[in-house]
């Protein structure tokens, strides 16, 4: 070993002094700034605020129509409705434009959502509540309640599945259809996200999830034919 | 109804806005399926991922990314530079891991490792840092026998659709033990289609004061900058990046090697495109990095007033890596990859002018060295049911190894060892082709939400490393310029090293309370057995002038048999929560484990003694703050043939706290609390200490510190 007289690096005491200077700098700099950016408006959407566990909307309950025990002041609607649901503001932001409560129900589609407030869990909802028994004198309702049970379990089915995201946003609407034996019939793309990547992920993720379970027999349709959006964010 | 018509799929889209008189009667419209790409797809068991908000707060305590691991369950780290420690997984060390920092891996240039692959980073801008302690799927790297490190920096992110996004991060902190600052400022320019992201970070302290008695600590001071552009966009086709950075550090030192590290130049550029397609995924990296590393003494080791003792290493690394994964149905998922790695490398000492004994010709340490790598693996993933799901994959790597003819100072007298050396290793042949097969199972089920088991197994293979084959020199000096154990011993390399091969058995078992304000326990069990461990064997001790021993031997790189197995459990429990009082947990980490020579009986060298961690966590709106103890147990198992010094137990308080309004935090904590004096169980022996007293200590611990950090996001 090559041991030479002591030599002491000669900025050391300079570097020390100037640290010192640059850290007071910075310091300054970040006070500065805070000063600066609280007079001005926020720019910025505050993503990294969110709490990361959030992982994906919450999926109200898919119950039996009863609009008479829910909604005694609302007009009475066909039994095959989609209603949005009402839920806390933070839900609702994270659920997209088709649960925006505002837009007016469709008549057709067969969904109905609840109406009470749901309480907004932190993670994915996928322990719904079950469907309420059907009431025995109503045969429309069982029928009701078989579908909003299966339309349930073929939700879950697919979201199990869903792909991981790409860091971009969008909305794409698969349509699809499912043969009596739980087959994926058709596929289609009802609306692009905008960007072909999660047009690809949103059709793969229903073909992959494919086959589905087999739709009760009570449903008594050959095809059942589907919509479903998917929100990338 | 087999066909949707196009007025129903119109209408299905803006259900919502119209009376939707043209549905097919039996449309289902079922609700959104939301995806966030924050969302994480859950890891193995044994793992453990810090986000940015749990590094952040500690960014201002230290600069090395490896203490950060070392604060996992099975984590530790050799003590090495301020920002240089060698991280430790389960006890297998840095070169028996896969490393990786934004999907690529580092090559250590240096003898000594001072420029291991986490040196390239700075918590201050590391966005996740994800750890695999137990079995590592063979997807996740190959020539490694341990866990996995994969270090995150400027993930791109995009603009919502249609908008602009500027957003980005500047922090700063002070460290009073030892003068330590920094500062660091990340930001991103983004459209929803193109995003372009800078990173940097600056940081410097003076030697550290050990605890108690333990007075300064030589050669502990180190300053670093670096800096990272990136360019990504989204396009119908994929995901592309583009990303270059360059790291230079002025000078880092190493309390417990003869040199220091006097420059640091590293400059790289990465491609990265993935892709998503019908089948599946596709993910392709390329990378190249070029390093160019100098070590002498800095003034603590006497400087280089009169030359010192320059030892200058290149590096050239490329290489890509192509993973598929193809979607074969609803339970099966397919994994394929490729990838190779190409390092090449030179080390060489120039000789000092006038010096007797280091001249007249330059060392050659290593000319030219190669080490190409070619992996292939195959891996299957299968979802039996939600509970169950299975893992198998077999991979091989290819590794062609050779290197240039060597040339010691001179072939003097007081050179005699190197020269005959030298002569030895240019007769030797020196060409090496090894072919390592892997293959990983893993088993996980969750029986419900609060319980989660899981199995694995693995047979991993590592091929020797640069310096482990091809160190030649015998004498006392030049050997002692060789290692990464900072133990002050020489060691020589061996050509004919066969690659290790380890059996691993590991088991981990998560459970949890039910609600949100439950329990949390882990507990994860492991056994391995290292076939042909790259181990030493002793060649001799070394003497001072008056033949006397030093305490210090020359040993050589041999392969033996060695095993290790463990526990590591952790755990968390919710004291209390309310608007008023806030929420507390109270977290703990205890591992224990034995690494054993299975030839002679005694311990593997640096190995972690029990050490526990327990943390009272406290959070109030805004205002987070943790009281931290930490326990280590004597390390009574040591290394004989290494001459491994015996330490202490001890125990550590830490205070942190730390207050968030809006964008800004400010973050204020105090280390070792007590100012308690002890001895680092991995970190050596003090060198740098010695040679300026001449009195040999393993090297202290850091002592008390306040610590000040300020961020403020935009």
């Amino acid at each position: 070993m090559a041991a030479s007289p002591a030599y002491r690096l000669a900025q050391a005491s300079d570097t020390r002094a100037f640290g010192f200077l640059v850290s007071l700098a910075l310091h300054a700099g970040v006070l500065a700034a805070y000063g600066l950016w609280s007079h001005s408006p926020r720019l910025i959407p505050e993503r990294r605020e969110e709490p990361r566990t959030v992982t994906i909307m919450t999926l109200p309950s898919l119950e039996t129509e009863q609009p008479s025990a829910r909604r005694p002041k609302a007009a009475p609607r066909p039994a095959n409705q989609l209603t949005p649901p009402s839920t806390t503001p933070a839900t609702r932001a994270r659920q997209g434009p088709q649960a925006s409560p505002d837009r007016p129900a469709s008549d057709q589609a067969a969904l109905t959502l609840p109406v009470a407030p749901s309480p907004l869990p932190a993670r994915m909802n996928v322990d719904m509540p079950h469907p309420q028994p059907a009431s025995p004198q109503a045969a429309s309702s069982t029928l009701s309640t078989a579908r909003a049970a299966y339309l349930r379990r073929l939700w879950e089915w697919i979201a199990a599945r869903r792909p991981a995201g790409l860091h971009l946003e969008g909305e794409a609407l698969i349509n699809f259809s499912i043969g009596a034996d739980g087959a994926l019939r058709e596929i289609s793309l009802a609306q692009s996200s905008g960007n072909a990547q999660l047009d690809r992920l949103a059709l793969r993720t229903v073909r992959l999830a494919a086959p589905f379970p087999r739709p009760p027999e009570s449903l008594g349709v050959g095809t059942l034919d589907c919509v479903l959006p998917f929100h990338f964010n | 109804m087999s066909v949707i018509s196009k007025a129903a799929s119109a209408a299905a889209i803006f259900y919502g806005l119209s009376a939707a008189s043209a549905f097919a009667q039996d449309t289902q419209v079922l609700p959104s399926i939301g995806i966030d790409s924050e969302d994480r797809p859950a890891g193995p068991v044994s793992s453990e991922i810090l986000l940015r908000d749990k590094v952040a707060p500690l960014q201002s305590g230290t600069s090395d990314t490896a203490a950060l691991i070392g604060r996992l369950p099975g984590g530790s780290s050799f003590g090495a530079g301020g920002f240089s420690s060698l991280p430790v997984i389960r006890g297998l060390e840095s070169q028996r891991l896969t490393i990786l920092v934004d999907g690529v891996p580092i090559d250590i240039a240096c003898t000594n490792a001072m420029n291991p692959p986490l040196s390239y980073t700075d918590p201050q801008t590391i966005d996740a840092i994800s750890v695999i302690t137990g079995v590592t799927p063979v997807s996740m790297g190959g020539d490694s026998i341990g866990g996995a490190i994969s270090v995150e920096t400027l993930t791109p992110r995009f603009a919502k659709a249609g908008k602009r996004l500027l957003t980005g991060e500047l922090s700063t902190f002070y460290r009073s033990n030892g003068d330590g600052f920094g500062g660091a400022l990340s930001i991103t320019a983004a459209s929803d289609r193109l995003s372009l992201s800078y990173a940097g970070s600056f940081t410097q302290s003076d030697n550290y004061k050990g605890g108690g008695r333990d007075g300064t600590v030589r050669s502990t001071e180190y300053k670093k900058t670096d800096h990272a552009l990136s360019l990504a966009a989204q396009t119908d086709i994929g995901l592309f990046e583009l990303k270059g950075g360059y790291h230079f550090s002025p000078y880092e030192g190493f309390p417990n090697q003869y040199m220091d590290m006097t420059s640091n130049k590293s400059w790289y550029l990465n491609g990265h495109w993935k892709g998503a397609f019908d089948w599946g995924d596709l993910d392709l990296r390329a990378f190249y990095r070029d390093t160019d590393h100098r070590m002498n003494f800095l003034a603590d080791k006497g400087g280089t007033a009169t030359g010192g003792m320059p030892m200058n290493t290149e590096v050239h690394s490329a290489g890509y890596t192509l993973k598929g994964d193809i979607m074969l149905s609803n339970r099966d998922t397919l994994r394929l990859g490729s990838e190779f790695h190409h390092q090449w490398l030179n080390d060489y000492w120039p000789a000092v002018a006038g010096h007797m004994m280091m001249g007249p010709n330059t060392y050659i340490n290593v000319n030219g060295a190669k080490r190409d790598r070619l992996g292939t693996f195959a891996e299957w993933e299968a979802k039996w049911t939600p509970q169950l799901t299975t893992l198998v994959g077999v991979r091989n790597d290819q590794v062609w190894m050779n290197t240039g003819e060597v040339q010691p100072y001179s072939t003097s007298m007081m050179n005699m060892a190197d020269a005959m050396a030298a002569t030895a290793f240019n007769a030797a042949d020196r060409k090496r082709h090894d072919s390592n097969w892997s293959a990983t199972a893993l088993v996980r089920y969750a029986p419900s939400d609060q319980a989660t088991l899981e199995l694995g197994y693995a047979r991993k293979s590592r091929s020797p490393g640069v310096y482990e084959r091809y160190s030649w020199g015998r004498g006392s000096m030049s050997s002692r310029m060789i290692g990464w154990f900072g133990d002050g011993n020489g060691y020589v390399g061996d050509p004919t090293l066969k690659p290790e091969r380890a059996d691993t058995i590991s088991a981990a078992v998560s459970l949890k309370g039910a609600g949100a304000n439950g329990w949390t326990l882990r507990i994860a069990p492991y056994y391995t057995r290292v076939h042909d461990y790259i181990d030493v064997v002793k060649l001799a001790d070394f003497t001072n002038m008056m033949g006397t021993p030093t305490g210090f031997v020359q040993l050589r790189f041999a392969n033996r048999e060695a095993e290790l197995y463990g526990v590591d459990v952790s755990g968390s429990l919710a004291l209390w929560q309310s608007s008023s009082a806030g929420t507390a947990k109270l977290t703990a980490t205890a591992s224990w484990l034995r690494g054993r020579n299975l030839d002679d009986g005694g311990s593997l060298y640096h190995q972690m003694p029990f050490n526990a961690t327990f943390a009272l966590e406290h959070r109030l709106g805004g205002w987070e703050s943790a009281v931290e103890l930490t326990v280590v147990a004597d390390k009574n198992r040591v290394d004989a043939t290494r001459n491994e010094p015996r330490t202490d137990d001890y125990a550590l308080v830490n205070l942190r706290t730390g207050y968030a309004w809006g964008n800004y935090r400010l973050g204020l904590d105090v280390q070792n609390l007590f100012d308690k004096g002890y001895d680092l169980p991995l970190g050596g022996m003090s060198l740098g200490d010695y040679k300026a007293t001449g009195d040999l200590r393993p090297v202290p611990g850091r002592g008390r510190s306040f610590n000040i950090g300020l961020t403020a996001k935009f």
